[in-house]
């Protein structure tokens, strides 16, 4: 908070104070040295992180590592121990109520009242984000059609499934058009269709331009969503960076999935002869093989010298590496450094 | 999107017209959820079933006040009783349900969740009441009913309904049923009898006069300062920490307090004025010695302008810190209501050093348990739970100090016990009140422990008073 800022302070109006002014090229979401600790235990332990406007970026992590504690801090509803945390350039511990009016937040459990319609519990958040006459309907109107909740409309909450709830929920944190949503599991407990409508929901948020903060245990679903993935474990950011690089991961091999006509036990005997290849494990019709390069000449020069010995090759595909294959593999990385310093 | 689902928003628009856009939110909310219980709709029937059967007793035997008797405890049972009841888990249910930080996300405060809450419960209280007042006109046709009186009891009954549930909303912010249990029942002894006493006082001497209405007067004040007290309370403590709540609840707390002590110049008994006085600063004192510590860079920040704001920091400010300066600040205006009683009403409430002795151990009683809380206790637990750890601190107090009076009483040894046990304000009081044993030295033990328990917490919190201090320094 700059100096000049807290000197503009109208005593008189003690909630009134200005905001500091966002540059318009300063990330949507940043967090400095943030740190959350209970009676001793940090939850969330010195994290840095930020996310520029407009991206869909996946938190991952255990249970318990982190995620739900930093996405509350920065939805206003906690308090950080240490370091900050800031949502369009505004300090969320300063300022809540401005960044309340920036973000659209969906916690894990989403909340559910009795005796009350789908309507009503629209309108009931439109009124109290200050939406008022034609406008609020207007607003409800289009949130419903979004997220295809108006034939439920006079429905009760409680009689949702746990899906149409979800899509409710993601409807109330859309009322007010925030800029950032900040998602906690909003996929967990979701059937397959329901998944996919929620992907697509926000898929389409991101197009429209819309900062997409989500948390899930699904990395694969987080893959194909977002644009890059902040990796947390025990209170420590331990990765941020794209899906992408994260399956190229620091290997030099390539793992092959081939299968063959006739009899696999060839393909095995076939690899066993040939240089730089390893046969890995078998499959039905084939098997996967492990090539010493990732140079995509040397790849095809195996497939062509398969051909040339005498298999029937009826697909060859690269696979790639598993999200959750990466995670695990960092995990490995930084327990063994973690080790070796000990 | 399928096609079936295209949104139409004029029906939308019909359905949503059910409350006017100018009414609270949350009061909508409520009522919308609140008139489709179950326990309404049976409370309203049964109430309508009643009131019936209190008519046809009351034709049948027209001399009779069975009926008025039947009346009466119907409408206390179910304005006193049942709806602050409803209140008891208002906001605790918004949490049990995770519904709490989705309304806290909104443009809705603390305060205007809590009074919405507050509201609404009065709102359905009131049409109970309107649905009431036909069998109070019938009534009146069948003869041997006072109507002005009958008028004036429902005008207190609601007043005392209104009172009783703003205690419930604003104690339900306590997840912990037991703790929400044991301040409601507490609150609920104390409140009954204080209704009591003032029904009484009004009801007590026939028609009512000059006397009754001061009565009913001071019971209104104190009624509203409750009101408001405990609705700010509860929204206090679900506001965030950057918010401050605490200026507007200490400087109504004093209001209040000038407001009942001019009733001095009325017919009330000096006593009853002293009492609301006490109760209504030292509720605000609780408040403000328990409050959890702001996030000190947002909120000092309008009281770092100049000398003036910094020294209003000092008891106005949020945080249990300017708390204890409120405390003496309430302290004072409280002596300084004793000794206007005297000079006012020529009573001799204050005359000698032994009065100023309990009235300092009354003090002491407040601010001891913030000894042990700061003490014993680790930081951020003191921090974050202080009230409901003071409420422990101050019945185990209490239950002593009890247990001394009764060993002492049984051993005979009571200028032994109590000797040792002085500087509880608590044993100071019942050594006070008892003439056989002589106090030399009773006022500065009264002072020792006033100091000692203003300066242990903060001497404990030396980080967080040093920062206190910082942000408190003006700024460039």
């Amino acid at each position: 908070m700059s100096d000049s800022i807290e000197a503009q302070t109208n005593p008189s109006e003690p909630d009134q104070a200005p905001i500091p002014e966002s540059e318009s090229i300063a990330p949507t979401i940043q967090v400095t040295n943030l740190s959350r600790w209970f009676n001793g235990v940090h939850a969330v332990n010195n994290i840095s992180f930020s996310i520029d406007p407009g991206t869909v970026v996946g938190f991952v992590g255990a249970n318990g590592a982190g995620k739900t504690t930093t996405m509350r801090i920065l939805a206003t509803l906690d308090y950080p121990s240490g370091g900050e945390a800031e949502i369009c350039g505004i300090n969320v511990v300063d300022y809540p109520g401005e960044v309340r009016k920036r973000i659209g937040w969906m916690p894990d459990h989403y909340g559910t009242y009795r005796n009350m319609t789908v309507l009503e519990y629209l309108d009931f958040f439109a009124r109290a984000l200050g939406y008022t006459g034609q406008e609020r309907v207007d607003r409800i109107a289009e949130v419903m059609e979004f997220t295809d909740l108006t034939s439920l409309s006079e429905r009760l909450i409680d009689k949702l499934s746990k899906g149409m709830g979800q899509r409710l929920c993601l409807g109330r944190a859309l009322l007010h058009d925030p800029d950032v949503l900040i998602l906690d599991e909003p996929a967990a407990g979701l059937d397959p269709k329901a998944r996919v409508e929620l992907k697509h929901l926000i898929r389409i948020l991101a197009e429209e331009g819309k900062t997409v903060f989500i948390s899930s245990h699904i990395l694969s679903e987080l893959g194909e969503m977002c644009d890059t993935l902040l990796f947390i474990n025990q209170g420590k950011i331990i990765h941020h960076g794209t899906a992408e690089s994260l399956k190229k991961g620091s290997s030099e091999t390539s793992l092959v999935s081939v299968q063959v006509a006739g009899s696999p036990e060839k393909l095995q005997e076939w690899a066993d002869l040939a240089p730089n290849v390893t046969y890995r494990d078998s499959m039905k019709s084939g098997g996967r093989i492990e090539i010493d390069s990732i140079d995509d000449e040397v790849i095809a020069t195996v497939l062509k010298r398969m051909v040339t010995d005498g298999l029937t090759v009826t697909d060859f595909h690269l696979e790639e590496r598993k999200l959750e294959d990466a995670f695990i593999e960092i995990l490995g990385e930084i327990e063994a450094a973690e080790t070796a310093t000990v | 999107m399928t096609e079936q689902s295209k949104t139409k928003p004029e029906s939308l628009a019909g359905q949503m017209s059910d409350f006017s856009p100018k009414l609270s939110p949350m009061l909508v909310k409520e009522l919308r959820q609140g008139t489709r219980t179950n326990m309404f709709s049976i409370a309203f029937i049964l109430l309508h079933s009643f009131m019936i059967l209190c008519l046809l007793v009351a034709m049948s035997n027209p001399t009779s006040d069975d009926s008025s008797a039947f009346f009466w405890f119907i409408i206390t049972v179910i304005l006193l009783f049942v709806q602050p009841l409803r209140g008891f888990s208002a906001l605790s249910s918004e949490y049990q349900m995770n519904t709490m930080d989705l309304i806290q996300m909104t443009q809705l405060n603390g305060w205007r969740i809590t009074l919405g809450k507050w509201t609404a419960l009065n709102a359905q209280g009131m049409l109970f009441i309107t649905g009431v007042l036909p069998y109070i006109v019938m009534r009146y046709f069948l003869g041997n009913i006072d109507i002005v009186m009958d008028l004036v009891g429902l005008l207190l009954v609601g007043i005392g309904s209104a009172f009783a549930t703003a205690i419930t909303v604003g104690c339900s912010v306590f997840q912990n049923i037991i703790l929400r249990g044991t301040i409601v029942i507490a609150l609920g002894i104390a409140f009954t009898s204080l209704f009591t006493i003032v029904t009484s006082q009004v009801f007590g001497r026939g028609a009512i006069g000059a006397d009754q209405w001061f009565n009913i007067g001071i019971l209104v004040v104190a009624c509203i300062y409750g009101c408001f007290f405990f609705l700010s309370f509860g929204a206090s403590r679900i506001s965030p920490l950057a918010e401050n709540h605490a200026t507007r609840k200490r400087l109504v707390a004093i209001a209040a307090g000038l407001i009942c002590a001019l009733f001095l110049y009325s017919s009330v008994d000096e006593s009853t004025i002293i009492i609301v006085c006490g109760i209504i600063l030292g509720m605000s004192c609780i408040d403000a010695i328990t409050e959890p510590l702001p996030i000190f860079s947002r909120v000092l920040l309008p009281f770092s302008k100049n000398p003036i704001t910094q020294l209003q920091a000092l008891y106005l400010s949020p945080g249990w810190i300017s708390g204890l300066g409120f405390f003496l600040v309430c302290s004072s205006l409280f002596f300084g209501i004793f000794v206007a009683a005297n000079f006012i009403t020529g009573s001799n409430l204050i005359e000698d050093r032994e009065d100023a002795v309990a009235l300092i151990s009354g003090f002491n009683l407040f601010v001891l348990p913030l000894i042990f809380i700061h003490l014993f206790l680790p930081k951020e637990t003191a921090a974050r739970f202080a009230f409901p750890i003071y409420v422990g601190v101050q019945a185990v107090i209490i239950g002593v100090t009890i247990m001394v009076a009764a060993i002492a009483n049984a051993v005979g040894r009571w200028e032994d016990l109590i000797y040792t046990l002085l500087p509880f304000p608590s044993v100071l009081l019942f050594a006070y009140g008892d003439h056989s044993i002589s106090k030399p030295h009773y006022l500065f033990i009264a002072l020792g422990t006033t100091l000692l328990c203003l300066i242990v917490p903060l001497l404990r919190n030396r980080k967080s008073v040093g920062e206190f201090f910082t942000h408190l320094k003006p700024r460039s």
